[in-house]
């Protein structure tokens, strides 16, 4: 009882938007400094002879005005890019270290523009990690923007929104998948060379009941993410300590390193949203 | 001014969230049909309901000066799983969009099958060619193709299976290709 009720104080401190919004822009910083990294480190990528040259790619997008092409020309050609990349390496480091109020929403408007932006140049590998940041920093950015005008916003309770939209769809779509209900699914995963790793398929292989226990756990994780909000505290720690166990999981097994950061940004404002609900 | 702000970005937020909302109801079919314009639109399925059991790889296949085929070799994309992945991958950004690629160019094939000359114009075919051209070739080498090739895993007991094989191209020593 005593334990519970120091968890509810804890949880207090998630009652303030601004230790909500800061919490949330350093995981997001950090992620998207590593996310940035990574693409800077294979640019070759960007340019011809790479996965997403913009002297093909241009030709499979709509024609703009004259203006607005030169404009793209600049920005997603291969010099243009990288320096764009370099661009939201500063902003991503800048809303992961400072605290100043002007400069983390310049570094967060910052970040959300240029990650709408290479979601647009970059059309294939892009992962869900990448889309869910997207949508953390247009919270962030909406929060942030309104804190300066002085005014309420619901940007940080549509981050919490979004992170529950895209755990039940995920949970609801296995649920609806035989192969996720019978532990197929999982021993495919593990298997492939490029996702999965041959340690965890080795362990999974034959062992049915192991696959079929996981396949649920992580089904019923995901479909029960949105209910989260309505445990009590130690309910609500416990079901996010799990969706992070879960994405460290995926990060060793899968190598999807960025899921971790990119989910964890949203685990503040569930717990803001929590709080509200609690009050 | 302050309160059009908050009213402007909630409204912008809960078009996004709704429209978000909607578009995970699509079924698969209705996907392939409609994309998205509005590119902030993506469906959280992740690896449902069936997810993919086999590993698409990209080969290549040279030919001499007199034509003849020498062994394909694949293009090295996916790395070995380290652990040191879980927080540092630059690696993955190079494989993953492999796959989406291969599937396209696959889908692009089966769909234009009798106008081999259309497969060769599209987005994936080029973006591909781009990227065997780039790899490096022995002086004798005088063309090359490639190859998407799938395979399930790690199970030994299963062989490979082409799924698409590219026209041969002449290639150039300044590591360009042309047809």
């Amino acid at each position: 009882m005593i334990a519970a009720t120091g968890l509810d104080a804890s949880l207090g401190w998630f009652g303030d938007p601004d230790h909500v919004f800061r919490a949330s822009a350093v995981l997001l910083g950090i992620g998207q400094t590593i996310t940035t990294l990574e693409h800077l480190a294979v640019r070759q990528e960007l340019g011809p002879g790479g996965l997403h040259p913009w002297t093909v790619m241009r030709c499979s997008v709509p024609r703009r005005p004259a203006v607005l092409e030169r404009v793209r020309e600049t920005l997603f050609g291969a010099p243009g890019i990288v320096a764009l990349l370099v661009l939201r390496l500063l902003a991503a480091m800048t809303l992961a270290l400072a605290t100043a109020e002007a400069l983390t929403l310049v570094a967060v408007v910052m970040l959300a523009a240029l990650l709408v932006t290479f979601s647009v140049r970059l059309r294939w590998g892009q992962e869900a990690a990448d889309d869910i940041s997207v949508q953390v920093a247009l919270g962030l950015s909406a929060f942030a923007v309104c804190r300066w005008f002085d005014v309420p916003s619901i940007g940080l309770y549509y981050i919490a929104a979004f992170a529950a939209l895209a755990y039940a769809t995920s949970g609801v779509t296995k649920l609806g998948s035989p192969l996720w209900r019978e532990g197929v699914a999982l021993g495919w995963v593990a298997n492939l060379r490029s996702l999965g790793a041959p340690w965890a398929a080795d362990l999974l292989w034959g062992r049915r009941r192991l696959r079929v226990a996981l396949s649920w756990a992580v089904m019923v994780g995901e479909v029960c993410f949105p209910l989260a909000l309505l445990l009590p505290a130690p309910g609500v720690v416990a079901v996010l300590a799990a969706g992070l166990l879960f994405h460290l999981a995926t990060a060793v097994v899968m190598g999807l390193n960025t899921f971790v950061w990119a989910f964890a940004a949203t685990y503040p404002a569930v717990l803001l949203s929590w709080t509200a609900l609690h009050r | 001014m302050g309160t059009a702000v908050s009213a402007i970005t909630s409204a912008g937020l809960v078009a996004l969230f709704v429209l978000s909302l909607r578009y995970q109801l699509h079924d698969r079919a209705e996907l392939a049909r409609r994309t998205s314009r509005l590119l902030l639109l993506r469906q959280y399925r992740l690896f449902a309901p069936i997810p993919g059991r086999s590993d698409l790889h990209l080969v290549v296949r040279d030919h001499d000066v007199d034509g003849a085929p020498r062994p394909c070799r694949e293009v090295s994309m996916v790395p070995l799983r380290h652990w040191s992945q879980v927080l540092w991958n630059p690696q993955k950004r190079r494989w993953l969009p492999v796959r989406p690629l291969l599937v396209d160019l696959v889908r692009a094939g089966a769909a234009l099958e009798d106008r081999p000359v259309a497969i060769e114009l599209t987005t994936p075919y080029l973006v591909l060619l781009g990227v065997v051209g780039a790899e490096p070739a022995d002086e004798d080498v005088r063309a090359r193709q490639f190859l998407v090739v799938e395979r399930y895993g790690h199970e030994p007991e299963e062989s490979p299976r082409v799924l698409f094989c590219s026209a041969v191209h002449r290639l150039e020593r300044t590591t360009a290709m042309a047809t």
